[in-house]
């Protein structure tokens, strides 16, 4: 809680004293962070004097605000038409079970965090993952063990 | 203004919404979002309507009414596009019942017996018959769902005291959410989520108890389904008659509205339409009553002990026994306690019995200690909360812990400061109004009283004092009718007396109004009847072993057996195991009696009985009659008329002598090291004639734990203890091994207990401890869940 007191003071004195300020201030936390923590929330709500009730109600209403650290490296899945037509959903599935998360979540070791995105823009390689910034097309259940050995 | 709904002429006064206006002249528009106690929301969209020149189907509820207005609210195309919203709804909300071809005899015998894991219709909804989705199902007429139907599939939650939530019976009108927000201003469950994936809480997966809930159970009067259900109320059934009464629990003397189902008292809620009700009550008002009232463990049966143990006696026998013990023993080796939660008429019918038995002088309260009465002495001609908030141009707040008492002040100040009225809180604990207050001032844990000190020195010219007291004392003077507001927790801190003269000084200086609130209802109303004895001069006298007799009517001041002969208990509860009572007289207690009694400002407040007294327990007042028949006692039972005389309205308080207080020694008792910690200690906050309702109501003891150590979130993360884990608590002279419990309602570096039994380490509250987990195997921690 104490090494973040700093950064959230610097992202505040940014903004008024106004319900109007939450979603910005929302949004430079997480780019500040990664991720919207309880303690930030706390911060925020005796910044605008807004429960943290409140606030968290707004920022989970928003898919762009996330409440779990980051892992070392991002997986997503394309969920598009191309790479649902190719199982992508199937793909996600396989590494929600691999990884042990949900969608959304981190892993334990905080090696992996799973998303899924709507598309990639590379529908010709369908079905798609994306680690990191690399793109993995054409991919298969039985390749995931192998590429995700790739990260550590 | 004149307008026309459905072809009839209305007229309107002020300004109103359609729906309003409807429902004034008898028309039914459906709805489910709106309610009278809320800001229009328009969120369920079943109060469409037609009017004249206005495109579209606008929402009544939303819409106001016009002069000229022509508004049709029952036509083909509204009626259908209803239907077609409420299926809608209903293809989340089990409702498998209303389109089973066996519905209506289902209802009455029962024909269709499946086994379901599910909820399938309304049978077994908590809610069922008094759901206001039946009724907009029923005059919708709806018998059949052409969407494909999807059940939610969520786990009840009932990890939380007092109501479950079943989010799977939820149709998102927003009630609960915007009546914690407008009306509580608690903010406490919000709209997480959106979509399907919405659910409705507090922030981050909490649960209530984690996010700092009052418990004040208005979400559940709102909500319109079985979503919100009361634990102890779910499996009444629909009430059958109300009855209006009054809380006894605090100064405040709330109205209440006692729930009966047949005869048996099964909720209490706030006064007007039961239905409708908001959330003016705390959690102690709203949920801890009708627990009480039905606990098992009521004492219902006269019983002495015999050598064997407790035996059950008649009512004869046990009147002719306390009869010849009150007899027979000295009138000066006797001690008499009277509850502070008894009504002015048992008061007054005890006293008068305990006048012809040459008793009177030996009455005392166990709420009545010497820093109570001085406390009282500071409360009289308190304002009310309506009065404070009607004239206050600031609220200075005193250790007052507001989440589970007092709603009627809390409710005032969040309003105040809403308007922008000053509101400062001096204390170290936080409750709901904390993010209201325009200043928090947390003195130093152990230099309390010389906050107060340097205010009073400051007010009176004397001494600058550091700047937060220089602000404070310029925001004084320059209010112009200030209301100081303190708690009867303060009276826990050994420096109480001290704080309270200073606090004295500071209200005369500053001119301002004090209002004391304290938990022991009726106590100014006792002291108004009896001249009582201080406490503690009883309980010293009782250590000296020159009482012989004790008779505790309604009080509770022993948990094990001091050093006397005879013990009388005449109450609701039987008393602990471990006084060892001779002899046991179940009385009569809230909702049995009528009567009267007097709150914090001196207002007398009548209530009638809702229900006859359970099993043999009698009305204190017939108890008295039955032990003087016994004693031949002249004049007994009084007439009514003669009860009613003694009475004095506007009560004039008789006070023990006050102490002056011994000046205590200088010291911090500040966290300053890792584990060390500033320990404060407190009566139960919540207690009712002498025993803690933690020990009665389970959701009471979630809420407030005894023996338990409470602690904040942040320094239970540095310590790496969770909740139910034990640690061990260290002072000079003492060590204890205890559970801990997190919550946000104390602050980081301190640590609250409710000791069941003595303090702990001494006498200085607070003090400072030292913390470290683990260990204490002997105390097995509490479990979290325990509802």
């Amino acid at each position: 809680m104490e090494p973040m007191r700093e950064p959230m003071q610097s992202i505040l004195k940014e903004f008024p004293v106004e319900a109007g300020s939450l979603i910005p201030i929302l949004q430079k936390t997480q780019e500040a962070f990664g991720y919207i923590s309880p303690q930030a929330v706390e911060r925020i709500s005796r910044f605008l004097k807004l429960t943290e009730n409140e606030i968290f109600g707004v920022a989970s209403f928003y898919s762009q605000f996330r409440f779990i650290p980051k892992g070392r490296h991002s997986i997503t899945v394309c969920l598009g038409t191309a790479c649902h037509v190719r199982s992508g959903g199937i793909l996600l599935e396989a590494l929600e079970r691999h990884l042990e998360i949900q969608t959304g979540e981190c892993t334990a070791d905080g090696r992996f965090d799973l998303e899924a995105v709507a598309c990639l823009g590379c529908c010709a390689l369908a079905p798609v993952v994306k680690i990191d910034g690399d793109i993995y097309g054409n991919m298969a259940v039985i390749k995931i063990k192998e590429l995700l050995e790739k990260y550590e | 203004m004149k307008l026309r709904i459905d072809n009839r002429a209305v007229e309107i006064a002020g300004p109103a919404t359609i729906l309003q206006v409807a429902e004034a002249n008898g028309i039914y528009i459906p709805h489910l979002c709106s309610h009278p106690e809320l800001t229009p929301y328009g969120g369920c969209r079943l109060c469409i309507v037609e009017v004249d020149g206005i495109r579209g189907y606008p929402t009544s509820c939303t819409t106001l009414a016009e002069d000229g207005m022509v508004v049709r609210t029952q036509t083909k195309t509204l009626s259908e596009m209803r239907r077609e919203i409420l299926q809608l709804m209903l293809s989340e909300h089990p409702s498998a019942c209303l389109i089973c071809d066996e519905a209506d005899e289902c209802r009455d015998f029962q024909v269709t017996i499946r086994k379901v894991g599910i909820t399938t219709g309304c049978r077994w909804c908590p809610k069922d018959e008094d759901c206001e989705l039946q009724h907009v199902v029923q005059s919708l007429g709806i018998g059949d769902i052409t969407f494909p139907v999807c059940y939610r599939d969520m786990p009840v939650e009932t990890q939380d005291p007092f109501f479950d939530h079943d989010y799977n019976l939820c149709v998102y009108c927003g009630r609960c959410v915007r009546i914690c927000q407008e009306q509580r201003h608690s903010s406490i469950i919000a709209f997480r989520q959106r979509g399907r994936r919405t659910t409705i809480g507090p922030a981050f997966g909490q649960s209530h108890l984690e996010a700092n809930c009052e418990f004040c159970g208005a979400c559940v009067s709102v909500c319109p389904t079985g979503a919100l259900a009361e634990k102890n109320r779910k499996w009444h059934g629909g009430a059958t008659s109300f009855q209006d009464s009054v809380c006894p629990l605090c100064s405040m003397a709330c109205d209440i509205q006692v729930v009966r189902a047949g005869e048996k008292i099964v909720g209490t809620l706030p006064p007007g339409d039961p239905r409708q009700s908001g959330g003016e009550l705390c959690v102690k008002g709203r949920f801890c009553l009708s627990e009480w009232v039905n606990h098992p463990r009521r004492s219902l049966t006269p019983r002495r002990r015999f050598p064997e143990g407790l035996g059950v006696i008649s009512w004869e026998e046990a009147a002719r026994q306390a009869g010849s013990i009150l007899e027979r023993g000295d009138p000066a080796r006797t001690a008499v306690f009277l509850s502070p939660h008894l009504t002015l008429e048992e008061i007054a019918a005890a006293s008068l019995f305990l006048q012809r038995a040459n008793l009177a002088g030996h009455i005392t309260s166990s709420a009545l200690t010497r820093p109570m009465a001085s406390f009282l002495s500071l409360g009289q001609g308190s304002p009310t909360a309506k009065e404070m908030e009607d004239s206050a141009d600031l609220v200075l707040s005193v250790f007052v812990g507001g989440n589970h008492n007092f709603a009627p002040f809390t409710l005032a100040v969040k309003r105040l400061a809403a308007r922008g009225i000053p509101y400062i809180q001096v204390g170290w604990l936080a409750d709901t109004t904390s993010r209201f207050a325009s200043q928090r001032l947390s003195p130093p844990p152990g230099e309390e009283w010389l906050f107060f000190q340097r205010l009073a020195s400051g007010l009176s010219g004397k001494g600058a004092g550091p700047a937060d007291i220089r602000a404070l004392v310029a925001s004084l003077r320059g209010a112009t009718a200030p209301v100081i507001v303190l708690s009867g927790e303060l009276l826990n801190l050994s420096a109480a007396e001290r704080l309270l003269a200073d606090i004295e000084r500071i209200a005369v200086l500053a001119k301002a109004r004090l209002l004391a609130l304290h938990v022991h209802g009726n106590l100014p109303g006792l002291l108004s009847l009896v001249a009582a004895e201080a406490t503690e001069d009883v309980t010293a006298r009782i250590r000296e072993g020159t009482v012989d007799t004790l008779y505790l009517v309604g009080d509770q001041p022993f948990d094990s057996r001091p050093n006397v002969k005879t013990i009388i208990h005449q109450g609701a509860f039987p008393p602990p195991d471990a006084l060892r009572a001779d002899l046991l007289l179940p009385a009569a207690t809230f909702g049995e009696v009528s009567g009267s009694c007097h709150d914090g400002s001196g207002r007398r407040k009548t209530f009638a009985r809702a229900v006859p007294p359970r099993g043999e327990s009698l009305p204190h007042q017939e108890i008295f009659s039955r032990i003087a028949a016994t004693m031949d006692l002249p004049g007994f039972p009084p007439s009514p008329e003669e009860i009613a005389r003694r009475i004095p309205d506007p009560p004039g308080v008789i006070l023990p002598a006050r102490g002056k207080g011994k000046p205590p020694a200088e010291r911090r008792a500040r966290a300053r090291s890792r584990g060390v910690f500033s320990l404060l200690q407190e009566r139960t906050p919540h207690i009712y004639h002498g025993t803690s309702l933690s020990r009665i109501v389970p959701g009471m003891a979630a809420i407030a734990p005894e023996d338990t150590l409470i602690m904040n979130p942040a320094d239970a993360e540095r310590m790496g203890v969770s909740d139910g884990k034990a640690v061990v608590m260290r002072a000079a002279r003492q060590e204890r091994s205890l559970a801990v419990a997190i919550r946000k309602i104390v602050p980081p570096g301190f640590v609250l207990l409710r000791p069941s039994d003595r303090f702990f380490g001494g006498t200085d509250n607070p003090q400072a401890v030292e913390i470290a987990p683990g260990a204490g195997s002997e105390n097995p921690p509490p479990g979290r869940r325990h509802v």
